[in-house]
Order: structure tokens, then sequence, then C-alpha cells
């Protein structure tokens, strides 16, 4: 019997027996380290379910599409408790969404700033002429309120310089490529079809066809997850600007939904230097986090993390490393000197990790991965399935 | 299990692996049996006995075309054997202990303390530690 009141079984210990945290403890930066097939996503995927088992909201950015199937056991069978009854739909609190497919950004919601934002990360800075055109289109759009992407498109094509009609109309195309931002999302259409179509029994059907429709990422906080959950933005395959941008207007929505009052959520980022800057990750680490924004961060390449998480790293959970400029560089955030911390994760078998920070009372233990009744592999396709 | 150095933070333990086995990441409780006081460790690496004659020995042995014809007794060859086959381990000092006199521990930082070789050693496991560093339980010596 737990002593906490939100626990989570995270592990075992050698000798077998579960090992409880509390989910309290994990509100802070969590990093996980190791080298490949050692087990971080098994062990981030049993810290995921942990919370949402505790009611808690989660957004996980999923490089490999290992997190879309979690609300399914390993047979293939539906986990009851991970559906949730929204009266006119039964669906998965497990919400895979794939970003330009069924999840889609109306262009009203984006903002001055961020839109500007985003349009100057698609290509280099925008120069001072065709900034200030954008922000008249901008202006102009806003006071008429015709927030539409077709508006925005005519607008730039009406520009009389070619060269800031060029700039722009190059960002332009390049973001409509995307497909992410649209004029409008489809959830009140989305729901009057379920409601006349009734409560389909089956969560899988429901599911798969929720893959052909449009959400906004507001929705699906407040609706689909108004109960704890997990939005899995689905990034596998994705170029990477569209990965980029993705995860850039997410997180200026996170920023918003937070500053509005939102529950705190915790944030499971996937090698997360794929898509996000130094700087955004500083941003998400010291601004975001303080609005209630929880993180995890999970790679098997610790140096591409900057020091500065390292340092502020509450959390650390590391499976076996050989390289020593991967121990050098994860070893500030374990409490322990390069030396001591090398010898340990070198003797780290597979499924085997030490955790060291607040779920540990900041002493290092060795533990194992405990096993988990779900779906947990990525599709990855294979040419030859055997040796 | 006996101390054999410390050194800072640093503490070697030599044990016989015929009658014990201990792993990386282990925690140990190394308790002067004089003042009731002592030291945990957790193990950080695993090693064999470095000492020049087990080392020379190695290298006759090794260095020789032919198997050496052993004139020692039975006794003193098993002997021989058990030190060579000995092992030692590296631990790291984590926490500093005192037991009260109904063998309660209370556990915190280590501030330089060092018990003598009259000490008991008692292996704790990763719950029982937790537990007792989260102030659940008390761990009796």
């Amino acid at each position: 019997m737990s002593e906490f009141r939100y626990p989570i079984v995270i592990a075992k210990t050698r000798k077998g027996k579960d090992f409880i945290v509390s989910a309290k403890d994990l509100q802070g930066i969590n990093t996980i380290v190791g080298m490949k097939f050692m087990g971080k996503s098994h062990l981030a995927k049993t810290l995921l379910l942990g919370l949402v088992d505790n009611g808690a909201k989660c957004v996980v950015f999923d490089v490999n599409d290992e997190y879309s199937r979690l609300w399914l056991n390993r047979d293939g069978g539906i986990r009851e408790e991970y559906v949730v009854d929204l009266g006119y739909i039964r669906c998965s609190k497990i919400f895979p969404v794939r970003p330009g497919v069924n999840l889609r950004f109306p262009l009203r919601s984006i903002g001055r700033e961020n839109f500007i934002d985003i349009m100057e990360s698609l290509l280099e800075k925008l120069g001072g002429p065709s900034l200030a055109t954008l922000l008249s289109i901008l202006d102009d759009m806003s006071s008429e309120k015709t927030w539409t992407m077709n508006q925005l498109e005519f607008k730039i094509k009406s520009v009389y310089d070619k060269s800031i009609k060029g700039a722009l109309e190059r960002r332009f195309n390049l973001l409509k490529n995307t497909g992410l931002i649209v004029n409008e999302t489809e959830e009140e259409k989305i729901e009057e079809s379920f409601r006349f179509r009734g409560k389909i029994p089956d969560v899988r059907v429901t599911m798969k066809l929720i893959q052909s429709m449009s959400f906004s990422f507001e929705h699906i906080m407040s609706e689909m997850l108004k109960n704890g959950g997990a939005l899995i933005l689905n990034l596998k395959g994705l170029d990477r600007l569209t990965m980029r941008i993705s995860v850039q207007l997410i997180l200026n929505k996170l920023v918003k939904l937070l500053e509005g009052g939102m529950e705190p959520i915790f944030l499971f980022a996937e090698e997360a230097h794929l898509y996000l800057d130094e700087v955004a990750w500083i941003d998400v680490v010291t601004r975001i986090r303080h609005l209630g924004a929880w993180q995890f961060f999970m790679t098997n390449t610790p140096p591409s993390i900057p020091p500065l998480i390292i340092r502020q790293t509450d959390n650390l959970f590391t499976f076996h490393l050989s390289i020593p400029e991967d121990i050098k560089h994860v070893s500030p955030a374990s409490g322990m000197d390069y030396n001591v911390f090398g010898r340990m994760v070198k003797a780290l078998s597979p499924r085997e990790f030490i955790a060291v920070g607040a779920v540990t009372e900041q002493y290092p233990l060795v533990l194992r991965t405990r096993e988990l009744d779900v779906m947990t592999a990525g599709e990855t396709r294979l040419k030859f399935r055997e040796r | 299990m006996q101390l054999l150095m410390i050194e800072g933070d640093s503490v070697v333990l030599v044990y016989n692996p015929l009658r014990e086995q201990v792993e990386v990441g282990e925690n140990i409780m190394i308790i002067d049996r004089g003042d009731r006081r002592g030291i945990l460790v957790q193990i950080v690496e695993i090693s064999v006995p470095d000492l020049p004659g087990i080392l020379l020995n190695i290298i006759r042995k090794e260095a020789s075309e032919v198997e050496g014809i052993k004139h020692a007794s039975r006794e003193a060859s098993e002997r021989y054997h058990a030190v060579e086959n000995m092992k030692y381990t590296r631990a790291r000092v984590t926490r500093q202990l005192i037991a009260d006199k109904d063998g309660n521990i209370t556990f915190s930082m280590w501030t330089g303390y060092v018990p003598s070789r009259n000490a008991d050693f008692r292996r704790i496991d990763e719950l029982e530690l937790i537990e007792a560093l989260r102030g659940h339980v008390h761990v009796r010596v």
C-alpha cells in the first residue's frame, strides 16, 4: 500500500518489488538518457501512463510514432481505463494526432506576433520593408475581421513591390504546404455528425474516423482530455520545417492556455533537438515551466541537451551509457562526480537505470523497468524480418 | 566482508565471492560496533585484488611453458587460491547514520565520520532505504 496520494509504479527493484513514486515529485524537469534499446522510451511510457492514471493532462512530441497505441493492450484489445465517454462519442484519452492532417490551427487563433514568428522561422528573418508590409496586411485583416488563408493569400498577391511580394509569397506557400493552418477547424461539424450517427460502440472505429477529421489544439485539450489524458503529436516522417512549426504553434497555444488558467500539464519531448532550437528550448524550461508545463526530455544523444537544462534537472533517469562525452555531459545532474557516475552507468544492464532526484530523495538508486501491458512499439517498416 | 581502506568518500571493501555476492548500486550500512555510528555506502565498482604478490604469480604462471609442479600442501594451495580469488569493491559514502538505544537508525548528510574496522556490515534493499529516507519507516540495526 502506498503512502502517496498520487502514486506511480515506475519500476521494479532488483528484488522484483514495485518502486512507487509520487506524481507530485515529477513536477519539474525530468531527463531520461541512455543508449538505444536500453529502455528509455519504455520508462517514459510508464511515467506517462502513470500520470494519466492520476488524471494529469500530457502532451507528447512523438518522433517515432511509439505512443499512439498506448490505449491498446499487447493483444490489440482496448484498455477500458483509457476510454472516455464524452456523451456523443466514446474515444481514447490517449489521443493521437498528426499535424497538418487531423491537427490544424485556425489562422485567427494564432495571433499576430506568433504568426510573424512563424513566417520568419520558415526562411531567414524578414527584411524591414517585408515585415512592415506583412504587419499592415495583418492589421487590415484584423480590422476587416477577415482572418482566412484565402484572404491572406489574396492580400499578399496584391502587394505592389515585386521583391516584397516574392519574399512573402515564398513563405506563405511553404506554410500553406504544411497543411497546418486553416480557416476553421471542424469540431462543431464533427460533434454534429457523431450525434447524428449515434455513439459507435467500438472505440477502434471511432479512433480510425478521428484520424480523418481536423481538430484544434484547444478543443482537444478542453474537450477530449477534460478528465486527463495524453495528446500524442505524431511527428514521425514529417519534414523538419513542419515539425518545428507544429511544436512552436503548440507551445504558443500552451502558454496562452496556461496563462488563461488551464491546469498544469506535462510535456514529453523525445529527441527535442530535432524540433527545438536552443533558445526555444531554454524558453520552455524557464518561462513555460513556471506557467505549469512540467517536462520530460528523452534522448540517446545526451550532449544535445543544453547544459542549463542538465543543471536544472530535478529527476535524472540514466540507462546504460558508455561514451565518455555522454557521461560527462549528464553527470552534473546526478549529484555524483564524473568518475563515480561513469563507473555506475557503465555497469548497468539493459532495462536497468539509475534514478536520482526528487523521486528518490536525491539518492541514486538502481532500478529495472517494469512490464507494461500496452502496445508500445512504433511501426518501423522492415525489409528483412528474420536474420 | 571487511573494510580495507577509506580515502575521502571512497571506501574499499574486500569480500569472498564464494560466500557472498555484491552488485553495483547495492547499498551497505557499515556500523561501528563501538560507538553505534556508521556510514551508508553504495557500491560503484567491483574488481579483483592487485596486490604485487598475486600479480607476480599470475605473470609467472602465464610465462612458464609447462605447468608448474606444486610442492605446497593441498591446504596451503587452497588458501592461496582463496586469497587470489577474493574480490574488491569500491563504494562511495552516501550518508552518515546513527543507531539509537532501540536500534533505530537515522540517516543524515555525511560529515566525514568513518567507522573503525571493528564494524558490522548490513545490506539494505532499495525499498527499505527509500522508505527510510522518505521518513515513512525506521531501519533497524
